[in-house]
């Protein structure tokens, strides 16, 4: 009996150690799996987001040691630069103006292109999709043409449809140079946030609107009914992502504007640049990672409150799924 | 067959040949058969297909040495410069760049001097300014190597015979004053359909503040012209002054043009290489930029059909360039190369005939004085473009001659420095974001002033002997060239 016992407890002593060596291999497999991006994850994303804050509290022009501390003098520099401020506006004013005019108009597009009876959806949301393929400073370029003064696109249509007596400097003035950069900015990720809201569209539940016709509900009735309330947690993060896409806006900028006219269109990101890859003079990297911070910082701030109104409408969705799930009881 | 297999391969591959040398190979570490590759980078597009061809003249006179040449984009060349000082893998030998000046490279260790290069009668042979302390020279040692004449570029005009003739006008009738472009750029708008007088590139800013600068010492030559960190700087009073009459009456001028629709409306929206392209295909009569825009226009642009003449001023009173030691291009060897004995042979061979083929191709002028006299260029815009430039180059006072801790004041300055330029406000006062000119330039001396002021005190407090005294020259004359003599009589 004890031999008996003593053999059982071997064996369950052998299988668990057999058990336990298969974990260590298994999880030895999984360490070495995830050692190469937890590596570069540390090398490209950690590593240059610390040295962004070290640098900040140096003036240092990315040439030789980092000896010159000045502490909190490059934030100050910056809170007090007023082209700085002039950038950061910009920067909003580009991101609310994008999300206000991509949001509703993508949705829309997707509503349309999701309709069943509406034939050659794949060739439309092929052509929707094109811009967002393209590279965005060969975009920038080519709209710098179509949006110029003389001998223009943009201008001689309009000229040639009498809508324009002369020509006009779309990107030679301050305010309308900015709403080139809005448009050309929102007709570049137009394509990819109808795909979000078709994706969305297409992963809503084929019985309740099946139920809602049995209950004999028109489209209008539908849509505000069942589409819109099921749409709005996808909706949410799709703000997100606009929100997050619109704050980096350098390559266009860059190319469409380069920040002018007289600073008028300048975003954060190339006042960021300007500052770490001058042209004439030094670099200054301290101060340039300086405002990075500041603009990061903003970025958080701003992605956290969407984040957190993502989570409210998740949670208000879950809330209204189990009432009706108990209802249906 | 092996034996004969072998010798085939021998045969084909390149290794084994007795490299082909010419006389002048003589002591020539080439003679070793040790295979070399130095690297180079360069950031002068317009000088890309005379290194092309030096580079494989240079290859074939010494087959144990290649000289690796990748090519790099010159609006990335100061990023690039910077990813290989931090990774201490710079190339043997690189160009220049304002983001990191010689004396930087210098006190990092990152430059060696090429003073066996140099002895005193090869340095006497280039011109005078060329060895600046700051620039090519740190103490008396060299430690850069000119690549096109120091005295570049002067901001001249331009003009499109093709469209002159169009509108009925000669050469002679080319503007040297403000009215006579006035005068001209009309009659061109009544001869012509949808053909502008002039064009500019007013998103290059270091265009407009080298033009804007030399078009104002017309009127207070005291003003310094050039696109340094001191252009507007008055060097007899020891202040920025970028409010003076010259400057602002040039951006009133500028904007005079452009509401008498003499200036081609894209000038806003362009930069210099557009505007060039624009007057090349007949859209504009004239075009202001660099000297460097005639080979541009005869190579990139295939087209020969015009002319250079100096700026036109206010009254037609001749205008400079203050030229002040700054050598622009020039190329620097790395601490680290491992070939010095190649990389000198390399550089004797760059003065010898890349300095030539330049001159040749009608790229820009030698920085030695022998060669640009005999002028082998049969290139006739090339000529009047280097008589022009010659004529506008003045060698004007530099503080770090008298003091050389004025340096340290410029990188301090470099942080503190308005983010405006003349460029820059042009742009602004042209778009109607900017209503009086006056005050926007005002503000920029003003704060141009408290930088340096701020810069010098910061310097003078580490305990460095530094004032503005170093950056007052009562004994300047604009328009006479300012020598050593000069200098000497301020230190007695």
């Amino acid at each position: 009996m004890r031999a008996a016992t003593t053999a059982a407890r071997r064996r369950d002593g052998a299988a668990q150690s057999l058990s336990g060596r298969r974990n260590r291999i298994r999880f030895a497999w999984a360490y070495a799996f995830i050692f190469p991006q937890l590596l570069f994850f540390l090398v490209f994303t950690i590593y240059p987001i610390i040295m962004s804050y070290v640098y900040a509290f140096f003036d240092w022009s990315g040439f030789g040691p980092l000896s010159n501390f000045v502490g909190l003098e490059n934030l100050a520099r910056l809170m007090q630069d007023d082209q700085f401020w002039n950038a950061f506006r910009n920067s909003l004013v580009f991101i609310f103006s994008k999300t206000v005019i991509l949001m509703p108009t993508t949705l829309l597009m997707a509503l349309i292109l999701n309709q069943a009876f509406f034939r050659g959806k794949v060739v439309y949301r092929t052509l929707y999709f094109l811009p967002v393929v393209t590279t965005t400073s060969i975009v920038g370029i080519i709209m710098k043409f179509i949006f110029g003064n003389e001998n223009a696109l943009f201008n001689e249509t309009l000229l040639s449809l009498g809508i324009l007596k002369e020509p006009v400097p779309w990107l030679g003035q301050a305010g309308t140079a900015m709403l080139v950069l809005i448009l050309v900015g929102s007709w570049k990720f137009f394509g990819m946030m109808m795909v979000y809201w078709l994706a969305g569209l297409q992963s809503l539940p084929g019985d309740i609107y099946e139920a809602a016709t049995v209950d004999g509900a028109g489209y209008w009735q539908t849509l505000r009914s069942i589409t819109l309330p099921l749409l709005l947690p996808v909706g949410t993060v799709i703000l997100l992502l606009t929100v997050v896409n619109s704050m980096h806006v350098f390559d266009l900028v860059k190319t469409l504007t380069n920040g002018g006219p007289y600073f008028a269109t300048e975003t954060v990101d190339l006042y960021i640049y300007n500052y770490a890859f001058s042209a004439s003079g030094f670099p200054q990297i301290g101060y340039a990672s300086a405002a990075g911070i500041v603009f990061g910082l903003t970025i958080f701030l701003l992605t956290a409150a969407l984040g957190g109104l993502v989570k409210l409408s998740r949670d208000g969705q879950s809330a209204r799924e189990a009432a009706s799930a108990k209802g249906g009881i | 067959m092996v034996v004969a297999f072998g010798t085939l391969l021998s045969a084909c591959s390149g290794e084994n040949e007795a490299p082909q040398r010419g006389a002048d190979n003589v002591g020539d570490p080439s003679s070793g058969q040790e295979e070399v590759t130095l690297t180079f980078w360069s950031r002068w597009p317009e000088s890309q297909p005379v290194f092309e061809q030096a580079i494989q003249e240079f290859e074939d006179l010494h087959p144990n040495i290649h000289i690796s040449f990748p090519s790099i984009a010159s609006s990335q060349y100061s990023a690039q410069l910077q990813a290989a000082v931090a990774s201490n893998d710079l190339p043997d030998i690189f160009s220049n760049h304002a983001s990191i000046p010689t004396d930087q490279l210098v006190q990092l260790g990152l430059i060696r001097d090429l003073n066996d290069l140099f002895p005193p009668e090869k340095k006497a042979a280039f011109y005078e300014g060329t060895w600046t302390e700051g620039f090519t020279t740190m103490d008396g040692n060299v430690y850069a190597l000119p690549h096109f004449t120091p005295r570049r570029f002067a901001n001249v005009m331009f003009y499109n015979l093709d469209v002159l003739e169009q509108a009925g006008l000669t050469e002679a009738d080319v503007p040297a004053s403000w009215s006579e472009l006035e005068e001209v750029g009309g009659k061109i708008r009544r001869a012509t359909e949808g053909v502008y007088p002039l064009i500019l590139g007013i998103k290059t800013d270091w265009l407009m503040n080298g033009l804007i600068g030399q078009m104002g010492s017309a009127i207070n030559p005291d003003v310094l012209p050039n696109d340094t960190a001191y252009s507007g700087f008055n060097y007899q009073t020891g202040t920025y002054e970028q409010d003076s009459a010259g400057i602002v009456q040039t951006m009133e001028f500028i904007k005079q043009l452009q509401e008498e629709k003499l200036l081609h409306p894209n000038s806003l929206v362009i930069d210099y290489r557009e505007a060039s392209a624009l007057f090349a295909g007949g859209q504009a009569a004239f075009v202001i930029d660099g000297t460097f825009l005639t080979s541009e226009l005869q190579k990139n642009n295939q087209f020969d059909r015009f002319g250079v003449a100096p700026l036109p001023t206010k009254d037609g009173k001749p205008q400079y360039y203050a030229f002040q030691g700054e050598t622009k291009a020039a190329v620097h060897v790395s601490k680290q190369t491992k070939h010095y004995e190649e990389v000198k042979l390399f550089l004797s061979f760059y003065m010898d005939r890349i300095y030539a083929l330049q001159m040749e191709e009608g790229i820009e002028g030698s920085p030695i004085i022998a060669q640009n006299e005999a002028l082998p260029s049969d290139n006739a815009q090339f000529k009047q473009a280097q008589t022009i430039q010659d004529e506008t180059f003045i060698l004007s006072p530099h503080q770090y001659s008298r003091n050389l801790a004025t340096i340290q004041v410029h990188t301090e300055l470099n942080g503190k420095k308005p983010k405006e330029n003349y460029g820059k406000i042009l742009e602004g006062y042209l778009a109607g974001q900017i209503p009086n000119v006056e005050t926007a330039l005002g503000q920029l001396a003003a704060d141009y002033n408290a930088a340096l002021e701020a810069s010098i005190a910061k310097v003078a407090a580490g305990g460095t002997s530094v004032s503005l005294d170093d950056y007052t020259f009562p004994n300047w004359v604009p328009f006479e060239p300012y020598t050593q003599d000069q200098y000497d009589e301020l230190d007695d």
